[in-house]
């Protein structure tokens, strides 16, 4: 249920770097494998937000990024399991390096 | 033609403005600001009541729940300060709604704010509400999968409460289990055993309250 706040500070966002004479026409956004948002109800109330405003036919661009960790022996490795030991030394001693934030990567507009 | 915008910006990044500013502001009064976040049922209102025995009022919380004010005098009759927020239907609480309950408390007067999240092991994890460290509850009677279930929460918590240890042995509650999945999920996660009931671990708890850098 909380896809429902992050989409408005998403739609929030995008107005704010929307300039008067530009139209927009899609919206990039990435999607970390531990941010605990879903996909579709994300899309669900982006879609409901943006007709409220009046946009109408607005390209969502969604992207789901990898958990990204660096173990304490050095490696770096991509998991889609959140429980994936290193598979260089089976340790699980580790920092997260990407993986924990949804974030706005681009829009797409139109100058007119 | 189509021109490209680079922004780049978390969609947090509302929320996260606010919350360093109440960060700083409970810096300035030397606050030790625990986020405190479990399923509604684990214990945390037992735990709290339990510390604002201790504490008095060297301790306020600010409590969330949909409804009621029931968990605010549960905590102000324990002898700490209890504010309460009602969030009306919301899941979570937000670095805002805890700034504009901030009038009501005297934070050079206070030592400790424990915010006591809305009963969800799912959206609270997200929003950073200007806390020192996270600690996630949970109740033996919930079972030993949580941790695993519910990443989100346990990768981001600094340290995990296993409550209620005192119903242990009447379900089937795997410490070794809870204990091994938290670890693997964050490896440096402090883990405390307790039971409101009995008293069990919570010096060791009260302890590591005192610590918070």
């Amino acid at each position: 249920m909380h896809e429902l706040s992050i989409a408005q500070n998403i739609i929030d966002i995008v107005f704010d770097e929307l300039h008067n004479k530009n139209v927009l026409k899609s919206i990039s956004i990435n999607i970390g494998a531990l941010s605990g948002v879903h996909k579709d109800p994300l899309i669900f109330y982006l879609d409901l937000i943006l007709k409220e405003n009046k946009y109408d036919k607005i390209e969502l661009k969604i992207e789901r990024s990898p958990a990204k960790f660096r173990c304490i022996c050095g490696k770096e490795y991509c998991a889609q399991d959140i429980i994936e030991a290193c598979p260089v030394c089976s340790e699980y001693k580790r920092d997260i390096i990407e993986g924990k934030e949804c974030y706005i990567d681009n829009i797409e507009v139109k100058n007119e | 033609m189509n021109k490209k915008i680079e922004i780049k910006k978390k969609a947090s990044v509302k929320n996260d403005l606010i919350a360093e500013e109440i960060r700083s502001l409970f810096k300035e009064n030397n606050l030790k600001v625990i986020n405190m976040i479990s399923s509604p049922g684990s214990g945390k209102t037992s735990i709290l009541e339990v510390l604002g025995k201790k504490l008095g009022k060297r301790l306020a919380v600010i409590t969330g729940d949909v409804q009621t004010t029931l968990d605010a005098q549960r905590i102000s009759k324990s002898g700490a300060i209890g504010i309460q927020i009602q969030t009306g239907g919301a899941c979570h609480l937000t670095a805002e709604m805890i700034k504009n309950t901030l009038h009501q408390l005297k934070l050079d007067k206070v030592e400790y704010l424990v915010i006591e999240n809305i009963g969800n092991l799912v959206c609270p994890s997200n929003y950073d509400l200007g806390e020192d460290i996270k600690i996630a509850v949970l109740s033996v009677t919930e079972g030993d999968e949580k941790p695993i279930k519910y990443p989100s929460l346990f990768i981001r918590a600094n340290a995990v409460i296993i409550n209620k240890i005192d119903l242990a042995p009447y379900v089937d509650f795997s410490f070794e289990r809870a204990e091994k999945d938290c670890k693997k999920l964050n490896s440096d996660v402090n883990i405390f055993k307790l039971s409101c009931k009995t008293g069990m671990g919570i010096d060791s708890l009260l302890n590591f309250i005192k610590r918070i850098p």
